[in-house]
């Protein structure tokens, strides 16, 4: 088998000088590379410093034609280099965001951004193609997507109203990324008028003829619109597609979530939602043969300001599929509801745990009354899944320093009845390190009242409290130890 | 005695070709894994500035995450670990840290450090892990639970942490890593992007050593001191740069880091979470989830970004660098033979096909070809079987190919992410990058073969890298 060497020998030599050749080539690139870096980074730092002050004052609201004389004069691409710092800070607050957008349009760059976004991008030179960072996007026309995808996101961070009808052409654009930047850039707009457009495409994307638009994407973008435009969703809503139902009633669902988030008081009423579309949250959404429809449904009819709701969602939590009882019993977490608390408490025994699981969270929620109930069930309960559960709640929520709080009366009450039970469980981990900690935690979102107990018998009750602690986890230590041993 | 020499002379002859057909197949998917990653990095990098982080942030779409962290005797670095993994940025962000029967006074720290108090909690596991002794939180932080359980290894305490976790997704952190603030939400990005269900998405590990770390964030990037780690940091970046995302880009990732990377639970589960039979177990996961998909007929993809960063410490001694690398070759070669039945199977596509075989060959078995090679080739110039000039330009061509790919690399990081700002750190790196293939590249051969020696005699002991470097 022998090696033919000679061959051998050329083609190594000849792969070894074109390596050398392509290291060399590399290191120029990245040397080069620096260079070009630092003199732009240094071009940036100049112009900054020439004319920042420029910028701060007429972005100050002092109006003054021969400072944008005096930016206009800089080549394009320098005026972008100029205001990207200022778009990249996120979402400008809405003053500052005005003044933004008549400073973008009199440097001609909103005009730039809409001209790229529709695929007419300025032609620029050799030497630049070479020298600018984004050269090489404006000159390759398949990199072009960038320089497109850039302008829909400018123009959607200014909440440029007037490019609407542009952004909801790039949604067809050829390339994905200007389609999920137009979109989202339609989302912070918030134009009315874009709204029927987003949807008609939400029923493309899910009936499968618009391949790259995701139907979440869209659905997100619906969602981020207000509640006034919640009324254009009846026909998704009344759709005989099921899949387009539940982005529908999502998208409901979402536009309530970020009205409620704004607001504590947040109650869905007449302003917000037509008497049309209660209607048919009460009486259509509610039984509607999707489930997914079912369960998000009873999160917006939670809101509503209807004397139905309640009845309604107390239905629901009967529903044959757990995750509607699931997302009805979270939805339900709110004091208008406290008048549902024995149906609340029926869910401490549903046949799933993470339904029971959230109606201890539910419980805990409604005050006082919530955690009575809850208190009393587990007092009553036998389940050990159940107990388990509200133990792990109310010591994830610090409930149990609010019980020691109460405990010491000596009297047959709630807080001493379960103190005593969880000592019987050997649940005393937690009830020790508070005892013996003296520590103080606050309950998160619940407001408790003062034992008003004598001082003097509380203390003693609580230190017969920490003697059986001690004893018991004495003698589980031994246990321990002895199965150990036995091990 | 002449029959001999000609079997020996044959023998030679056969491992030369052996070699050289090694160089070219290993050196070659190199080259073309480096030229994809040039353009597709390239590309992403500039694709940054519309990626619309604020919109996962601030969306009520956004899926929780729980960081699983586990930790094994690191009392030193865990509560300021853990302060960097509670301050990243994410909505509905859980940690769980797991102390894994720690010897030193781990979980002391940490009950100290976050106010923790023992709850009463039952574990209820759904993939089996050795008992968990107690459960930790303040009510406080609500977000930070802490687990005690008994020492089973890294990947008993992952699956511990997988059965407390609650979220849809959840990220695997070794406790000596700082995450960057917005890494989460990056490495997020494509999975919730994407068309095709996205399992696994991880992210880049960039060598911590010789940067400046202040309450658990990387304040300022720069080089190490010593050569052995400024060899390390030449080498993260070629692995992940161009290594990774070359195979990210052909759809046959076999390797993600487990000290960063996000998980789909119910997918992770289904599989049967983390095992213990391999010492990498992140690769043993990733190989068992295409298992998975081909078995179950799911189309699932597995992501790798270079931009969500995670910082680590890198050995900074000759004898942690070889644990480390002894342990990484072990762990491949133990999850290649594991996993041999998917060489060349149609149904595991570009893995089966490209992926799996180019690890088994030229990861796997290279390193003892290697390493035998420049044992034998010597012999060979002796015997008198290859001329010595052809030995030599293929040695000076081994050396310089490598230089390319480094080089490669370092120019991947200039074009893209540019961590390392001064002029003098870019030099450095290029030097650096020449230079790690005389030496440090045969000493990191010499650990690799002797994890395979490890393979084939049967051992699989975990060996622990202690960091005594900068803390986060």
């Amino acid at each position: 088998m022998p090696l033919h060497i000679e061959p051998m020998t050329r083609l190594a030599l000849a792969v070894l000088v074109s390596v050398l050749l392509g290291i060399g080539v590399l290191i120029g690139v990245a040397i080069l590379r620096r260079w070009q870096q630092e003199r732009f980074l240094e071009r940036a730092r100049s112009l900054r410093q020439q004319c920042w002050p420029i910028l701060v004052r007429l972005l100050g609201g002092g109006h003054s034609t021969e400072d944008v004389a005096a930016l206009r004069a800089l080549p394009l691409a320098e005026r972008e280099m100029l205001c990207e710092p200022l778009l990249s800070r996120g979402h400008s607050p809405p003053i500052q965001l005005a003044t933004l957008q008549e400073l973008c349009t009199e440097l001609g760059l909103l005009e730039a951004w809409q001209r790229r976004l529709i695929g007419q991008s300025e032609t620029i030179s050799f030497y630049d193609t070479l020298t600018r960072p984004e050269g090489l996007l404006h000159r390759v026309r398949s990199l072009n997507f960038v320089l497109r995808a850039h302008s829909a996101r400018n123009l959607g961070i200014l909440r440029h109203q007037p490019s609407w009808p542009l952004l909801v052409k790039a949604l067809d654009d050829p390339h994905p990324d200007v389609q999920s930047v137009a979109l989202r850039s339609l989302a912070a707009i918030r134009e009315p008028r874009s709204f029927p457009a987003l949807v008609e495409r939400l029923h493309g994307a899910i009936l499968g003829h618009l391949p790259h638009l995701s139907p979440g994407s869209l659905k997100a973008a619906l969602g981020s619109f207000p509640l006034s435009d919640a009324v254009k969703l009846m026909p998704s809503l009344r759709h005989p597609h099921p899949q387009i139902r539940v982005q529908a009633i999502d998208i409901l669902r979402e536009m309530v979530y970020y009205a409620a988030a704004a607001d504590k008081e947040f109650v869905l009423e007449t302003p917000h939602i037509s008497q049309e579309l209660t209607n048919l949250l009460l009486t259509g959404l509610n039984c509607d043969e999707d489930p997914e429809v079912r369960g998000r449904a009873a999160e917006v009819i939670a809101h509503l300001d209807s004397a139905f709701s309640t009845p309604v969602l107390c239905e629901l939590l009967h529903d044959p599929k757990w995750f509607v009882r699931l997302r009805t019993v979270r939805a339900l977490a709110k004091p208008r509801y406290l008048t549902a608390l024995a149906e609340i408490r029926q869910c401490l025994t549903d046949p799933h745990w993470r339904v029971c699981e959230a109606a201890v969270q539910t419980l805990l929620a409604l005050r006082l009354e919530g955690a009575s109930q809850l208190l009393e069930h587990f007092l009553r309960t036998r389940d050990r899944a159940s107990r388990e559960l509200i133990i792990k709640e109310i010591e994830r929520l610090g409930f149990v320093s609010a019980l020691l709080e109460r405990y010491g009366d000596g009297r047959d009450s709630l807080e001493n009845r379960v103190i005593d039970e969880l000592v019987n469980m050997h649940a005393t981990n937690y009830l020790f390190a508070v005892l013996k900690g003296n520590r103080r935690i606050r309950i998160r979102g619940m407001s408790h009242r003062e034992s008003g107990l004598p001082a003097d018998s509380q203390k003693q009750a609580r230190s017969r409290l920490l003697a059986s602690l001690e004893a018991d986890r004495a003698s589980r230590v031994l246990a321990r130890a002895h199965s150990k041993l036995a091990a | 005695m002449t029959t001999w020499r000609l079997l020996l002379d044959h023998g030679l002859t056969l491992f030369n070709l052996v070699i050289i057909s090694y160089f070219f197949l290993g050196n070659g998917v190199y080259t073309l894994l480096m030229l994809m990653s040039l353009g597709a990095t390239w590309i992403h990098n500039r694709r940054l500035a519309y990626q619309g982080l604020e919109e996962i942030r601030e969306s009520v779409d956004t899926p929780p995450v729980t960081i699983i962290v586990p930790a094994w005797n690191e009392e030193r670095i865990i509560v300021d670990s853990v302060r960097s993994a509670l301050k990243t940025e994410y909505p509905g962000l859980r940690v769980i840290v797991i102390d894994d029967g720690s010897a030193d006074s781990t979980l002391q720290r940490l009950v100290a450090a976050f106010g923790l108090i023992e709850m009463d909690w039952v574990y209820h596991p759904l993939l089996a892990t050795l008992p968990v002794r107690g459960l930790y939180m303040n009510p406080r932080i609500p977000n930070l639970l802490v687990a005690s359980k008994e020492n089973g290894g890294k990947p008993d305490a992952l699956n511990a942490g997988i059965n407390l976790c609650r979220t849809p997704y959840f990220c695997s952190l070794d406790a000596d890593c700082i995450l960057e603030r917005d890494a989460l939400l990056r490495l997020m990005e494509p999975i919730l992007r994407s068309s095709v269900e996205t399992v696994v998405s991880g992210g880049i590990v960039r060598v911590l050593n010789g940067c400046e770390a202040r309450n658990g964030r990387v304040v300022k990037v720069g080089l190490p001191r010593t050569l052995l780690e400024r060899f390390q940091v030449v080498e993260y970046l070629r692995s992940f740069l161009f290594g990774r995302t070359g195979w990210d880009l052909l759809g046959g990732t076999l390797i993600v880091s487990g000290a960063f990377a996000v998980f789909n639970r119910q997918i992770v589960m289904e599989a049967g979470g983390f095992r213990s039979d391999t010492v990498t177990e992140d690769m043993d996961l990733i190989v068992q989830l295409h298992h998975w998909a081909a078995q179950n007929n799911r189309k699932i993809r597995m992501s790798f970004t270079s931009d969500p960063v995670c910082w680590t410490e890198c050995p900074a001694s000759l004898s942690m660098l070889a644990r480390q690398r002894r342990r990484w070759q072990l762990g491949l070669c133990q999850t290649l033979w594991k996993h041999g039945e998917m060489l060349f199977r149609h149904k595991y596509g570009v893995v089966g096909w490209f992926s799996f075989p180019f690890h088994f060959y030229v990861e796997g078995l290279g390193a003892a070809v290697e390493f035998l090679g420049y044992l034998l080739v010597p012999l060979a110039i002796l015997l008198g079987s290859v001329p010595p000039v052809l030995i030599v330009l293929f040695v000076l061509l081994g050396f310089v190919y490598g230089g390319f790919l480094s080089v490669g690399a370092v120019l991947l990081e200039e074009l893209t992410y540019r961590r390392y700002p001064r002029f003098r750190d870019l030099v450095t790196l290029l030097v650096l990058a020449m230079l790690e293939n005389i030496g440090y590249r045969q000493l990191v051969l010499y650990y690799r073969f002797q994890g395979v020696l490890r393979f084939l005699t049967g051992f699989r002991r975990w060996e622990k890298v202690v960091h005594v470097g900068s803390s986060p």
